[in-house]
């Protein structure tokens, strides 16, 4: 109780003296060599973001071109006549093993791949801000 | 509004969505604190004023990381302390600490009335001469608690202190303190 007391009055004290000023144009001294520093980490960040919005792009038009080819050819429609090649039963026993995985779903399996896609995408996204924050926050601290 | 616009998360979203000028708000805002961590720690006025600056600028480069899960104060004070620290090792700066000898021969309202005769240069004088007593990990907790009003948890995840060392050292510091201040006023007396 008593220590509480003193370290109010102590407080008081303090603060109304014991702060310390940097010098005047500390503020723009720090926004000058902001000034000069931003074109690169902003061009920089700029160039990541725009990146990781293409491979995001990308792998998800990968992965929908892959699963429509998957949807013709598990029901042998227009590709039927064309001479298959000898790693076509390993290819086939592939497919077949991936639908089985969903087959107690009720729905198509471009849904199922495309979802799968989805959350695969948003999994790997948050796990590279993880990373970059860990980093971050080891080289700064 | 108006307290919206005055907290530090206001000025952080603005500074993430692209208005650099919003930083100068946050400097202004925490530039004592930063640059007293500093001076207390490294006890020179230029070392400490480029800790200070290299900390804002450490800050604005990785904004984009900052979740906000702990104060940007937090944050900002851990930096310029860990800078700070680092800084002293690389110059093998050795603090001295101030030896607990208790006097306490005035009650602690008589100590704060004594004092509250100096003017206010005299009393600056006095924070200075306390604070030389003290080594740098002692005086930037007596800034940190006693001038910033850090809780003994944030000053422990600034420092890396446990908080029960935190608690400890603290105790320690406010015997020193009152045993120095009523020196002081015996000094007065005379």
């Amino acid at each position: 109780m008593e220590d509480q007391q003193f370290d109010r009055q102590l407080k008081n004290f303090f603060k109304r003296t014991g702060l310390l000023d940097p010098s005047p144009d500390f503020t723009q001294k720090v926004m000058g060599r902001i000034h000069q520093l931003p074109v690169e980490i902003a061009q920089a960040g700029k160039i990541s973001e725009g990146t990781k919005d293409w491979v995001l792009f990308l792998a998800m038009g990968v992965v929908g071109v892959l699963a429509t080819v998957w949807y013709f050819l598990s029901y042998n429609n227009i590709f039927s006549d064309i001479p298959k090649p000898e790693y076509w039963p390993l290819f086939e026993k592939i497919t077949d093993s991936l639908s089985g995985i969903f087959s107690s779903f009720r729905v198509s399996s471009i849904t199922v791949s495309v979802i799968a896609a989805i959350i695969l995408v948003f999994a790997a996204d948050f796990a590279i801000k993880k990373l970059q924050s860990i980093r971050k926050n080891y080289l700064f601290l | 509004m108006k307290n919206e616009r005055l907290t530090d998360s206001w000025y952080i979203d603005r500074v993430k969505n692209g208005d650099r000028e919003a930083f100068a708000s946050l400097i202004e805002k925490h530039k004592s604190m930063v640059y007293t961590v500093a001076y207390r720690i490294v006890k020179n006025h230029e070392d400490a004023e480029e800790l200070a600056q290299d900390a804002f600028l450490k800050v604005f480069q990785s904004i984009e990381q900052f979740e906000q899960r702990s104060k940007f104060s937090t944050w900002i004070y851990k930096i310029v302390y860990n800078s700070a620290i680092s800084f002293i090792r690389k110059k093998r700066i050795i603090s001295t600490t101030l030896e607990p000898v208790i006097i306490e021969n005035f009650a602690e309202d008589e100590i704060f009335e004594n004092l509250g005769q100096l003017d206010e240069e005299e009393q600056k004088i006095l924070v200075e001469s306390l604070m030389k007593k003290l080594n740098h990990e002692e005086s930037t907790l007596v800034s940190l608690y006693y001038m910033d009003d850090c809780s003994v948890q944030e000053i422990a995840e600034i420092t890396g202190l446990s908080v029960s060392n935190v608690k400890v050292k603290l105790h320690r510091i406010r015997k020193q303190m009152l045993s120095e201040l009523n020196r002081t006023c015996k000094f007065f007396e005379r």
